[in-house]
């Protein structure tokens, strides 16, 4: 039953994004954070990690969902049997973001237990993707999930992203809908 | 130069042309079907190269479904008129992007059929993560611009099959005109070699006709000789004869009987011969002896001169002959007593009389003739041995001539030996007359040329055929006395 769902969901996916707003699914979480689920993983191809990021070849490519869960399992799912380079994706919920969490990108929803800034600070200056939920909108995470027009779209922060030591590919930078450099 | 003649200088055979051409024609082929199929390689290339850039471009577009962004890396392509239909699908088997030109079918995700040279897939990998698949498919190439490619082969071929065409029609010419040369050549050699037998047969005759004119010189020198000695030999052989006559008519007894009476008329008594008549009878006895034994020597020289002197005539052809139609075989049998004796128990006669044929000769000297060779072949062979006395028919005609023979029958008379033989040199001479190899005394020398003479007044001809070491061939060739000719002589 479970098996069916997820893959009527996957296949939803794709008609979903361009109606996310509009459309109707009985699924238990909402397209739009299914988009984003997606979009989570998707990141990684994009993204040069700086080298020994990973102990060893095939050590777990971890994606930490910090605060609430707005996935509700779904990004568990969709990440099952993927992987990044030989590196198979795993998912982890933090509360709260430490500087030694190990994350490869860490998902910053709403934080009961810290605020995204302190968040952010906690991994800056380390290799960590941060992307921030557009419900919470700070400038500082390197990637921000915004809603457009009815669609998931995001900006990019590469200032915040050489200051982890990260790559964004220049593919990337030309989806997003605004890119920018404070440094 | 006749070891050449069957074999061609260079073999350059239509088979052969044939094969250069077919090989030209596969070659071509073969060529335009390499770059066919290299051409279609390369267009292959290229359109996976546009392929895999358009595929490394719209990663990201596929990733976050970005269909505007991948649309219009699409787009860009469409500036290539090569291009038929260009599909972006995504992991989901989702269309992201796309076009396709006018009329033309929408590209299915379902990989390629094996066959399609058109169309290809490359997946779109944002490192090692496939996010999607980039279908390309190329416009099918008009056929006059296919053609057009294929051109400088096909024209290539075409001028060399021509110029291996012409090369083929000059090599022909060339052959025909070498044949019809080499056919003179060998015309020419036949001539050369007619030339040259006719110039051995004229040398032959030339020599033929110096001995003939030699014989006949020599013949008539003779002839003329041994005529006039003759006729000396006759005068003085008749006054011999008168000389005999009248010693023989005033015989001494008579001439003293005649003095006897003289005395008894005179009146003596003359009862008895005084015994001084008795020594003057007994005396002129004696002289009148020798004198007659001198007129006996002169008289037999005188024989033996004729006698020589006839057989001059003979060589001369102009003894006397009495010519009689006789066939050869039977004067031989009935001469066969006469020649076993002659050549004694050492030497056997083989008689191989073959031919019933008349011919009209003069008996007597052609049985000398055959004694004479007989007793010559017995002499060549002092060892002993065979001889072989051969009478056979012979037919001379155009099929078979014999120089200096007029066409007809004849009758050949052969007497063969193998004794010594006989060099070149000397048979060249054995007719001439006193030639001869016997000791001095053994031979007059006149045997063989008064037999060449007496055949040559007989219309027919002698020969020798010899060689040192293998025996020697005497041939006697008379004409065949026919029923007309036999009673004409008569």
């Amino acid at each position: 039953m479970a098996g069916l769902l997820v893959v009527g969901l996957a296949c939803a996916i794709g008609a979903a994004a361009v109606h996310a707003a509009q459309a109707k699914s009985p699924s238990p979480v909402s397209l739009e954070y299914a988009v984003k689920a997606t979009y989570l993983y998707k990141f990684a191809p994009f993204v040069t990690w700086p080298p020994g990021e990973f102990a060893s070849t095939n050590a777990p490519f971890t994606i930490c969902v910090v605060g609430n869960n707005p996935f509700d399992g779904y990004l568990e799912r969709a990440v099952a049997g993927r992987g990044f380079g030989g590196h198979p994706f795993s998912v982890r919920r933090l509360m709260s973001l430490t500087p030694d969490a190990h994350c490869q990108i860490a998902f910053l929803a709403q934080l009961p237990a810290q605020d995204i800034r302190q968040a952010l600070a906690a991994v800056s200056g380390q290799p960590v993707l941060t992307v921030v939920d557009s419900a919470t909108p700070d400038r500082e995470g390197i990637v921000q999930f915004v809603i457009r027009q009815g669609r998931v779209g995001f900006e990019i922060n590469v200032g915040a992203a050489s200051r982890n030591h990260l790559a964004i590919s220049s593919k990337l930078l030309s989806l997003a809908l605004a890119v920018r450099d404070p440094s | 130069m006749t070891a050449n003649r069957d074999r061609k200088p260079f073999g350059f055979r239509p088979a052969m042309m044939v094969l250069a051409v077919g090989l030209l024609l596969l070659v071509g082929a073969l060529a335009t079907a390499y770059q066919y199929r290299s051409g279609r390689i390369e267009h292959r290339r290229q359109l996976v190269t546009q392929a895999n850039i358009l595929a490394a471009s719209v990663t990201a577009a596929i990733a976050f479904d970005d269909r505007v962004a991948a649309q219009e890396y699409v787009n860009a392509l469409k500036l290539d008129p090569r291009l038929d239909a260009v599909a972006v699908y995504n992991e989901a088997h989702r269309q992201v992007a796309g076009f396709r030109r006018e009329g033309s079918a929408p590209i299915a995700d379902s990989g390629l059929s094996p066959g399609d040279w058109h169309q290809v897939v490359v997946p779109a990998r944002q490192g090692t993560t496939t996010v999607g698949r980039v279908y390309l498919r190329a416009a099918a190439l008009p056929l006059i611009v296919q053609l057009a490619r294929y051109s400088g082969v096909v024209l290539l071929t075409i001028m060399a099959v021509l110029m291996l065409t012409a090369l083929a029609v000059a090599q022909s010419v060339l052959t025909r005109a070498h044949a019809s040369l080499r056919r003179r050549a060998a015309e020419l050699a036949d001539a050369n070699q007619r030339l040259s037998v006719e110039m051995e047969q004229r040398a032959r005759t030339e020599e033929a006709l110096r001995q003939s004119q030699k014989m006949e010189a020599i013949g008539q020198l003779s002839g003329g000789i041994a005529h006039d000695f003759n006729n000396l030999l006759m005068i003085i052989k008749g006054s011999l004869t008168l000389v005999q006559d009248k010693l023989l008519r005033d015989d001494a007894p008579a001439h003293v009987a005649a003095s006897v009476r003289q005395r008894v008329v005179a009146g003596e008594a003359a009862t008895t011969a005084t015994p001084a008549d008795t020594g003057a009878i007994a005396r002129h006895e004696a002289r009148q002896q020798r004198i007659r034994h001198h007129l006996e020597v002169a008289q037999e020289s005188v024989e033996r001169a004729a006698s020589l002197t006839q057989r001059l005539l003979s060589f001369a052809r102009r003894q006397p002959l009495s010519p009689q139609s006789l066939q050869l075989d039977v004067l031989i049998r009935n001469m066969r007593s006469l020649l076993e004796h002659s050549v004694g128990s050492g030497v056997k006669i083989d008689y191989r009389l073959e031919s019933r044929r008349a011919v009209l000769c003069d008996a007597n000297q052609m049985e000398s003739a055959i004694l004479n060779l007989v007793v010559n072949a017995r002499d060549a062979m002092p060892e002993g041995g065979c001889v072989a006395i051969c009478l056979d028919d012979l037919r001379v005609d155009a099929a078979h001539p014999v120089s200096g023979l007029p066409f007809g029958d004849y009758v050949q008379l052969r007497v063969v030996d193998n004794g010594t033989g006989m060099s070149e040199e000397i048979r060249r001479k054995a007719f001439d007359p006193f030639f001869t190899t016997k000791p001095v005394g053994k031979g007059t020398g006149l045997g063989l040329s008064t037999i060449f003479g007496y055949v040559e007044q007989s219309h027919g001809m002698a020969s020798i055929d010899s060689a040192i070491g293998r025996g020697t061939t005497v041939r006697i060739v008379l004409p065949h006395a026919s029923a007309t000719s036999t009673s004409e002589v008569a």
